[in-house]
Order: structure tokens, then C-alpha cells, then sequence
């Protein structure tokens, strides 16, 4: 997908003084909104969007800090933050019954947002939620030998910073996040780090040191948010993902209330890129 | 209306780990609902302080339906580059060393005495008694095994700090900052610096007393608070 002609789909919108990028689709009564992840955009959606849009109205934004939306500079933009502006524009939009799709950081918002649907204070019309390929990475009560290794965040952020230092680095690196790197066309790839450079993106995107802190501060206000949550849960995940362990899924699964762990084979980190049939059918069915 | 916070006083003290400043704000804004409160002043102390500017922020982003006609910070220390932590502060921020340190503090009591006669120039307060009162409190419902992951709070104010400085920028909510010139937990250089960036709020030191001065001298706080208010509204 070019940039230009994912640009021609959406508008910006200006909430709680930052420029949002934001796509809205499909006329139905249902709404779908996807939240993406860390180090991406909406753009990674392109394959499954169409489709999505028969039954649904679907609503994409690009997070504070991604893709076309402004960019804050020397400041962290917590979860907090982007929930508030989430919440923001869901009410410019109006939307109603509401599927939210989310996706690694995208993840931590959709918690933050179901625990502040649990006060009175909010009523957000959810319907259900999906989780791709991430609850949120991080239990600091199961810390022992075992799980010792829950969260490969902290790791994680050298290799980012190699990762996003050029381009040549990024088509090597990005390649771990797949199973079968050839599914990511070169012409993606070039759009994804246009969209990481735009408005000099580069410079804020290592933030993963608050990220986890954050994650983990709240973490068990999410967990018990998610204890009481009562609406309808689907985890997908792809088999081979590097950084998100069945394990984990499993024990996110076994805790929610009315959730179904579904596994796509031969996929990694990214099923809307690697595998859009299997992951429109799960989302769907 | 005044409230002892999830974990402290009366109230309880959850099994869970950790409950963050967030859910602190959680809690407050629905006990204010349930009390039929419309509008409302605010004044927090110290850990207090950072409650209320998740408040703040939750109001500059259209998300709470209250009207907050002012705020009154004491002793918040929000530039953390300002605030020299104890080396008790430092470990307690430690999460595997911080429970142990926790249950040392079990030892704390005649510590805890000790330091209000030294941080406190009006001795009242080193009456046996009222510092038995805290002490028992904070033994109660196991209370001391939780102190550390209240400690987390520290780590909190580094991660919101961007946000909750925006807070305080961004709002049309008057501002007022009570401060103690000697506090020793709250250095002085945090106001000064907090009332120079702040266009809409106005400084005012408690002379000669230091952190705890709500029971030091009472009378002065209520005075600072309603003469503030009286400026824009007649008096009652």
C-alpha cells in the first residue's frame, strides 16, 4: 500500500489539541475500532479492511506519536494519555456498540479503557473485545525462575533502537517479527518507515523504558479489570511470535471470564500482514 | 467531605499489590459521585497532591462531569529532579529488596517519634499519643507489608510527570500552592520553581513550620484556604 493513497482514506482530526489521523469506513450499526501497535500504524490494516468494512463500521486511527498523527517531542505520552484522547474522539465520532481490535501497545489502552469503564463515571457501549497477539506483557506476580523472562521489553528497546537507526537495519531486523518474512512486501516495509519518519517519528519512538514501567504500575489495576469484565474476549495469536508466548496467552485465557484463545500456525507477530484471511475470519465469526 | 485513601486509615488496605495513584483517583471521583457532589474545591497533601492532578487531568480532557472551582496543592513534589530521596525511599522503591525493608520498618515506631521531634519545631505533636495513633494505624489490616508498593507512587510521579505538569498548565482551574518554608520532605525550591511555571497559580509559605503542619498549626491553613476563596466569592 503507498502512503499517498492510504493518506487519501482517512482525515485528521484535531483531539484535545493533537492532530489525529483517522479513518472511518462502512455504514454499519456495529462499530469495529482497531487500536494498532508499538512501531506501526494503521497502515498495516490495508489487507483487512475492506472486507471488514461489509459487516462493520470501522473506525482506524493513528495513535499520538504514529503514522500521520502529531508527534510530541521531548515528553512521554503515557497510555493514559492516549486513552483520554481514544475516549475523546469516540465521543466526536459517536460511536456505539463497540468491537475494539487491539494490538501490542494498542493492547494496554484497550485495559486501560475497560478499567475505566468499570466506574460509573463512563459509559463506554463495548461489545467485545479482541486481543491480537498481546494482552499486556507483564506480571510482576509471577516473577520466579520460571516465568523469568515474562516480559522481553527490556531487551527489547536496544534492539529497537538498532532497528529504527536506518532503513537498511529495519528491513533486516523486522524480518524476526514474521514467520514468512516474504509476505511483507518491500513496498510496505517503505511505507511503514515513511510513516515512522514522518514528523521526525524516529526521534520519540524509544520510549519502551516508560512503556514498561507504566505497564507495569498499572498492571494490576488492568488485571482487575479484567477479573470483573463481563463482555465477551477473544485473544488471537500468532504461533510463532517471538515476543508473545503461548504461555501467556494461555493464562490470559484461563482467567477471563468468557474467552476463547484462538492460534494461527505459520505466523508471527503480525497476522494482519502474514495472514489476513485466517485473522478476518477470526475476528468475524 | 475527606477521605482516608484506599490503603491508609480506616480504609482498606487490598490484598492486591499494588494500587496505583490512578485507581486512587478512581476511588475518589466515585465516592464524590455517590455523595451527590456537583462542585467542589479541592486541597491535597502531599501524596494527596498527585491524586488531584490526575483529577486535573481527567478534567481538562472532558471526562469528568464535576466542577472543580479550585485546587489547593501543599507540599507537592513534583519536580522530582528537585527532590533528594531519603536512602529509606530508595529502597523501598526497590522491588525486591522493598518488602524486607517494609517489614523492617516494624522496628519503626520510637524512629518514627524521634523524627517528628527533630522535623518539627512544635512539639504537641511528639505527644505520645497522636504518634501511637499513626503508628497503630499503619499496623493495622497489616498495613506496614503494603508500604512498600505505596512507595510505587514515587515511580508513578516519574512516569505521569509529563502529564500531570500538562494538567496544571492546561487548565482554567485556579491553582494555589501552600507551602512550608522548612519542610524538610518538600524542599522550598519545588514551590518556587512550581509557581514561577505556572502562570495561574499563586504561592503562599507557612512560616516556621515543616511537612506535617495540618497539625502543627491548623488555623493557619484555614485561614491561607479562606481568604483565597473569599477573594472571588462574598463572605459567608
Amino acid at each position: 500500500m503507498e502512503v499517498k493513497t492510504w493518506s487519501e482514506k482517512g482525515k485528521m482530526f484535531s483531539v484535545l489539541g493533537k492532530e489525529v489521523f483517522v479513518i472511518d469506513e462502512g455504514t454499519s450499526e456495529n462499530t469495529l475500532v482497531i487500536l494498532h501497535g508499538y512501531g506501526t500504524s494503521t497502515i498495516d490494516y490495508h489487507k483487512i479492511l475492506p472486507e471488514l468494512t461489509k459487516n462493520y463500521r470501522v473506525i482506524l486511527q493513528d495513535l499520538v506519536g504514529f503514522g500521520f498523527s502529531d508527534k510530541p517531542n521531548k515528553q512521554y505520552f503515557s497510555i493514559l494519555d492516549q486513552t483520554d484522547v481514544i475516549l475523546e474522539l469516540w465521543k466526536i465520532l459517536e460511536l456505539k456498540n463497540i468491537t475494539l481490535v487491539s494490538h501490542n501497545l494498542g493492547a494496554a489502552i484497550a485495559l486501560e479503557l475497560l478499567a475505566r469503564n468499570k466506574t460509573s463515571l463512563l459509559n463506554i457501549g463495548f461489545k467485545e473485545f479482541i486481543f491480537l497477539n498481546s494482552t499486556v506483557s507483564f506480571n510482576h506476580e509471577i516473577e520466579d525462575e520460571e516465568h523469568d523472562n515474562i516480559s522481553p521489553l527490556q531487551d527489547f528497546s536496544s534492539k529497537m533502537q538498532l532497528m529504527f537507526s536506518s532503513f537498511a537495519f529495519y528491513k533486516i531486523k523486522v524480518k524476526d517479527f514474521f514467520y514468512d518474512a516474504s509476505l511483507f512486501s518491500e513496498e510496505d516495509m517503505k511505507a511503514r518507515w515513511i510513516l515512522m519518519d514522518h514528523k521526525d517519528g524516529r526521534e520519540i519512538i524509544d520510549f519502551l523504558a516508560n512503556y514498561g514501567t507504566e505497564c507495569r504500575l498499572l498492571w494490576n489495576r488492568w488485571f482487575s479489570a479484567l477479573d470483573k469484565n463481563l463482555l465477551p474476549c477473544k485473544i488471537i495469536i500468532g504461533k510463532n511470535d517471538i515476543i508473545y508466548s503461548e504461555v501467556e496467552a494461555g493464562h490470559f485465557a484461563n482467567h477471563i471470564r468468557d474467552c476463547k484463545l484462538y492460534n494461527i500456525e505459520n505466523c508471527g507477530h503480525y497476522p494482519m500482514l502474514e495472514k489476513p484471511e485466517e485473522l478476518i475470519n477470526l475476528i468475524l465469526n | 467531605m475527606v477521605h482516608d485513601h484506599l490503603g491508609f486509615g480506616f480504609s482498606d488496605k487490598p490484598d492486591s499489590l499494588t494500587y496505583s495513584l490512578i485507581d486512587q483517583a478512581d476511588v475518589a471521583l466515585e465516592l464524590w459521585r455517590k455523595l451527590g457532589l456537583k462542585q467542589v474545591s479541592i486541597l491535597a497533601h502531599d501524596y494527596g497532591t498527585s491524586i488531584a492532578k490526575e483529577i486535573l487531568a481527567r478534567k481538562n480532557h472532558n471526562l469528568i462531569p464535576l466542577k472543580i472551582n479550585k485546587i489547593y496543592l501543599c507540599s507537592s513534589s513534583m519536580r522530582l529532579e528537585h527532590l533528594h530521596l531519603k536512602n529509606i525511599g530508595v529502597l523501598l522503591r526497590d522491588r525486591k529488596i522493598g518488602k524486607y525493608i517494609s517489614r523492617l520498618t516494624n522496628f519503626g515506631y520510637r524512629k518514627i517519634r524521634r523524627r517528628f521531634k527533630k522535623d518539627n519545631i512544635n512539639y504537641q505533636i511528639s505527644k505520645n499519643y497522636d504518634i501511637k495513633d499513626m503508628w497503630n494505624q499503619m499496623d493495622s489490616s497489616e498495613g506496614q507489608k503494603e508500604i512498600h508498593f505505596v512507595s510505587n507512587f514515587i515511580n508513578e510521579r516519574y512516569t505521569f510527570f509529563h502529564r500531570w505538569t500538562n494538567a496544571l498548565k492546561e487548565t482554567t482551574v485556579p491553582v494555589k500552592i501552600f507551602w512550608q518554608k522548612t519542610d524538610s520532605l518538600a524542599i522550598k525550591e519545588i514551590a518556587i520553581v512550581l509557581a514561577t511555571e505556572e502562570e495561574n497559580e499563586k504561592l503562599t509559605w507557612v512560616e516556621n513550620v515543616k511537612h506535617y503542619s495540618i497539625l502543627e498549626t491548623p488555623n493557619s491553613w484555614i485561614k491561607l484556604v479562606f481568604e483565597y476563596q473569599n477573594r472571588t466569592k462574598p463572605v459567608f
